[in-house]
């Protein structure tokens, strides 16, 4: 029955759906894997490379990760082509607010920009929408560190920790259980705790958000370890001076703390 | 105020008709100024040194023979290896510099990598002659890159770019052409090229009536910058006494 109502975007079907956005939402869940953890003190995101063949050419950009403006990168998960359209309308977006305001766009309205952009092909036009979903990590005065994520309906949310891509449900369910727990086994598997409800979640600082974002990747990519060509960790924090700083680890530095993670699975005896 | 503040914006407008007033009666200093319109009577200066650039300048802005503010800061920065003097109108150069900025930082986050102080200057120079006939700016970009090292190029008036080794503008250089000719020496060290700057810089300021204030220097190297402000009763001469004492 979805048959007849799924070969155009601006069409619903009769169950009140856009099939195409959800066809586009499907096309992510064969892309490589980005998880994202907020850190009290900066924002993870791990990204696994799907291609790696020793044949390619040294990268001098990224297939994954993307600086946006000085306080904001995102990861991609889906059709690169796509997401090069979507990067520079939010480079652009950032620049010329931050030209015409003399101050730096607030994180959500950025997100929100790029949203909106990718809202208008699920509603006009007759285009197909675009087939990538991100993880936005950014910072700004008002609100410190923060993670969204986006995808191809033009909807948004912030979180504390998120997978998108390849095998997200089980990145995500083990982010339930391992996100803030700091080896305490109860209360860990309720993540939507606000502020006021107590100190069960414990937000995790940059170098534990690491090895927790190894982990991740190491469930979703099949079991396979991770190791520093497939994965690209990249780590936002603020420096002495309160600027934003964005890096991506270099080979040495990846693998280190995937040999933490190792070490860290077999004391505790895990799968 | 309306039509002062609608000429000032130098982009993007049709050219005006000249305004007749701007060329009769008025002094000789404010005559290519709008009524109300700040000028940066200057002098601003950029040395190359062993390791990197040096950028000075004073920080008098005036309106005829009103200081309109006596602790400006003439050296904006462009990105965070490259800097630039200004000269001219206050306006103008703002206007420019933010611009400028801009478009140096879509640049690098685009290529990923530190932008060239040479393509920031050809950047401000384009600028500056596509809209010569709106513009009163001159410019000295200087700084350092990866790719070059320190670099320096001045922008005068029509928006002619030249690499320099080391560069001076704005009013009060006039009187100084002599002095920087004989005593800047290539490879210099930090402190003899700071040496220069402020000294010569001193010297402008105390014979043009439009350069005043304080010294205001930025050092522009791989490892970073450094700003530093000389201030107007320390300077190595001039009126208020240490004349004559060096560095």
């Amino acid at each position: 029955m979805a048959r007849r109502y799924d070969s155009s975007t601006t069409t619903f079907s009769p169950e009140g759906r856009l099939h195409q956005v959800e066809y586009a939402i499907e096309a992510i869940n064969n892309a490589g894997t980005s998880v994202g953890i907020l850190a009290k003190d900066g924002v993870v995101m791990a990204s696994e490379r799907k291609i790696t063949s020793g044949l390619l050419a040294p990268a001098r950009t990224s297939e994954k990760t993307y600086k946006l403006c000085s306080h904001a990168t995102c990861t991609v998960a889906g059709l690169t082509a796509d997401a090069n359209i979507l990067i520079d309308q939010a480079r652009l977006r950032a620049g010329r607010y931050e030209y015409q305001y003399q101050e730096p766009i607030p994180i959500e309205h950025l997100v929100e920009h790029v949203c909106n952009y990718k809202q208008a092909y699920t509603q006009y036009g007759g285009l197909r929408p675009f087939g990538v979903a991100f993880l936005f990590a950014g910072y700004d005065e008002t609100h410190g560190f923060q993670l969204y994520q986006s995808d191809p309906s033009g909807n948004y949310s912030g979180w504390k920790a998120t997978v998108i891509g390849a095998n997200n449900q089980a990145g995500k369910s083990l982010l339930k259980t391992d996100y803030g727990s700091s080896k305490k086994e109860e209360d860990s598997d309720e993540m939507k705790t606000d502020e006021a409800a107590g100190p069960e979640i414990e937000m995790p600082d940059v170098a534990e958000a690491c090895r927790l974002a190894v982990k991740v990747l190491n469930k979703t990519m099949d079991g396979a370890v991770a190791s520093p060509e497939k994965l690209e960790l990249f780590t936002m924090t603020l420096d002495s001076d309160g600027q934003c700083v964005h890096k991506i680890l270099s080979e040495d530095e990846a693998k280190a703390v995937i040999a933490e993670v190792e070490a860290e699975t077999a004391a505790a005896g895990d799968t | 105020m309306m039509y002062a503040q609608q000429q000032q914006q130098p982009m993007m407008m049709a050219p005006s008709t000249a305004d007749s007033d701007a060329y009769s009666g008025k002094s000789a200093e404010t005559r290519h100024l709008k009524p109300g319109e700040l000028s940066t009577g200057t002098t601003i200066m950029a040395v190359q040194f062993d390791k990197g650039v040096v950028l000075c300048a004073d920080s008098r802005v005036s309106t005829g023979a009103y200081v309109a503010n006596r602790a400006s800061d003439k050296i904006a920065q462009l990105h965070d290896h490259i800097w630039c003097c200004r000269s001219g109108s206050a306006a103008d150069t703002q206007a420019l510099t933010d611009y400028v900025r801009h478009f140096l930082a879509q640049l690098a986050v685009e290529s990923g990598r530190l932008p060239e102080v040479k393509v920031a200057a050809h950047l401000m120079r384009k600028l500056c002659y596509e809209n010569k006939d709106n513009l009163m700016a001159g410019v000295i970009v200087g700084g350092w890159d990866p790719v070059s090292g320190g670099a320096v190029y001045n922008i005068p008036l029509g928006g002619a770019c030249i690499p320099m080794p080391f560069a001076i503008g704005g009013s009060g250089s006039t009187f100084i052409y002599g002095l920087v000719d004989s005593e800047y020496k290539e490879n210099m060290t930090k402190d003899e090229a700071l040496a220069l700057v402020t000294k010569a810089v001193s010297h402008a300021m105390s014979r043009d009536g439009s350069s005043g204030g304080v010294i205001r220097t930025c050092v522009a190297t791989a490892e970073g910058n450094e700003r530093a402000m000389v201030p107007g009763d320390k300077l190595p001469y001039g009126p208020s006494g240490n004349s004559g004492k060096g560095w």
